[in-house]
C-alpha cells in the first residue's frame, strides 16, 4: 500500500480533475500521481509546466499549418542541389507562391492581427537561423536573418517567400539586401 | 467539511513521496506549496481540454528538443515533397545517400546522448513523430526486431528515402538488416538487433 497524504485544492479544480479522470478511465488517486510525477519531471528538466504546454500548442499549430520537421543539412542540401540545377526560376516560384499561401492562411486564421500572427509563426518556425528578427512598426516591416550555414541559394527562396507573404498581406517591399547567410528586407504597407 | 479547510477547497489523497518532493521543489522556487500544485493541477486539465495526458505532452517536447538540438528544421511539407520530386529522377542515388548519411550522423547523436537507451529513444521519436507517419509498430522476436511504419500521406520517393535515412540511423546503433520491404507509405524493416 503506498502511503498517502492529503492535498488541498481549489474545489472547482478538483472537480475538473475528477471529470477527466473519469473520462480517462483512471482513479483520482492515479491520475494526480500521474500528475505530480510529470510536474517534479518538467522541473527536473528546468521548465516550467505552462511553458511546455505552450510549445506543444505552437508545434501542434505548425503541424494543422503543413509544417514538417527534416534534418537541416539534408534540407539545405537538397533546396542547394535543386537551385544550382538551374532550375532556378521556377524554384523562386515556388517560394513566392508558398509565402502567397501562408499570407492567405494567416488573413483567414487571424483577422483581426494577420500580420502579428505570420510574425508570431514566423519567428518561432526559425529556430535553424542564429538570428530572426521581424519588427513591425508603424505601417513597415523589417525582417532581418543570419545563419552562417544558409546558403545563398536557401537566403534567396527566403527572400522570394516573404516578398510572397508580405505582398498577399498588403506590403510592398522597399529594400532588400539578399547575401549568402544574410537577408535584411524592409517592408511598407500599401 | 472537515476542520481547517476553507469553503472552496477539497481534500485530495497523493501518494507521500510526492508531496515531499513537489514541497522541496515548491521551496526551492519560493512559491507556497498550494500555489505550486494548483498551477500544476490547472496545466492538466489545460492538456486533458487538449485531449491529451500532461506525460503525453512531455514526452512529445523531450522529443522535439531532441530534435531541436540535432539540427532539425521546421519546413513547409509540400514544398519538400515537391523539390523531392522534381529531383528524384536525375538525382536519385545522390538524394539516397543524402538521406542515409544524414540517418547515421542521427544515429551516431542518439548514441552519443543516450547510450544504451538510444534504440528505444529513436523509437519513441518516430512513435511521437505522428505528423508524418500514420502508425509505428515494433515487434521483437528473440533477437529479431521487426519494424513497420505506414503513412497515407508519403509518396514513393518519400517512403524510399525514409527508408534510407532508417537504414542510416540503425546502422549507427549497431543494429544489422535482415530483410526491408517497401512501397508507397509503407515499409517494413527486419533488423538483428546487437547484444
Amino acid at each position: 500500500m503506498v502511503k498517502r497524504k492529503i492535498l488541498v485544492a481549489d474545489e472547482e479544480l478538483a472537480r475538473k480533475l475528477a471529470q477527466i479522470a473519469e473520462e480517462k478511465g483512471q482513479t483520482l488517486f492515479g491520475l494526480l500521481n500521474d500528475i505530480l510525477e510529470q510536474a517534479v519531471r518538467a522541473h527536473n528538466m528546468g521548465l516550467a509546466l505552462k511553458f511546455i504546454l505552450d510549445e506543444y500548442d505552437r508545434l501542434r499549430a505548425l503541424k494543422e499549418a503543413g509544417f514538417v520537421h527534416v534534418v537541416k543539412g539534408l534540407w539545405l542540401d537538397v533546396v542547394d542541389k535543386a537551385y544550382s540545377l538551374g532550375d532556378k526560376r521556377s524554384l523562386l516560384e515556388k517560394w513566392r507562391e508558398t509565402g502567397h499561401w501562408y499570407g492567405r492562411y494567416f488573413i483567414v486564421k487571424c483577422p483581426e492581427n494577420a500580420i502579428g500572427g505570420f510574425r508570431d509563426f514566423i519567428c518561432s518556425l526559425m529556430w535553424g537561423a542564429s538570428e530572426f528578427v521581424m519588427e513591425v512598426d508603424n505601417g513597415e516591416v523589417q525582417v532581418r536573418c543570419i545563419s552562417t550555414d544558409f546558403p545563398e541559394s536557401y537566403t534567396k527562396l527566403l527572400s522570394a517567400f516573404f516578398e510572397g507573404a508580405f505582398e498577399v498581406l498588403g506590403y510592398r517591399c522597399m529594400e532588400e539586401d539578399v547575401s549568402k547567410g544574410l537577408l535584411r528586407m524592409l517592408f511598407k504597407k500599401q | 467539511m472537515p476542520k481547517g479547510v476553507a469553503r472552496g477547497r477539497k481534500l485530495i489523497a497523493v501518494p507521500s513521496e510526492l508531496i515531499s518532493e513537489l514541497n522541496e521543489l515548491a521551496n526551492r522556487d519560493g512559491v507556497p506549496f498550494y500555489s505550486y500544485t494548483t498551477e500544476a493541477l490547472e496545466h492538466v486539465v489545460k492538456a486533458g481540454r487538449m485531449g491529451r495526458k500532461l506525460r503525453e505532452i512531455l514526452d512529445f517536447y523531450e522529443v522535439m528538443e531532441v530534435r531541436k538540438v540535432s539540427g532539425h528544421v521546421i519546413v513547409p511539407q509540400e514544398t519538400l515533397n515537391w523539390l523531392i520530386k522534381k529531383l528524384y529522377s536525375k538525382e536519385k542515388e545522390n538524394l539516397q545517400e543524402v538521406w542515409r548519411h544524414a540517418g547515421r550522423w542521427f544515429g551516431r547523436l542518439l548514441n552519443a546522448k543516450f547510450g544504451s537507451g538510444a534504440f528505444d529513444f529513436f523509437i519513441k521519436i518516430l512513435k511521437l513523430s505522428g505528423w508524418e507517419l500514420g502508425e509505428v509498430v515494433l515487434e521483437q522476436n528473440a533477437n529479431v526486431v521487426s519494424l513497420r511504419l505506414t503513412s497515407f500521406t508519403l509518396s514513393e520517393e518519400n517512403t524510399f528515402l525514409l527508408m534510407c535515412y532508417l537504414e542510416g540511423v540503425m546502422e549507427s546503433l549497431g543494429v544489422k538488416i535482415e530483410n526491408k520491404e517497401h512501397m508507397r507509405g509503407v515499409i517494413k524493416v527486419e533488423f538483428k538487433k546487437n547484444a
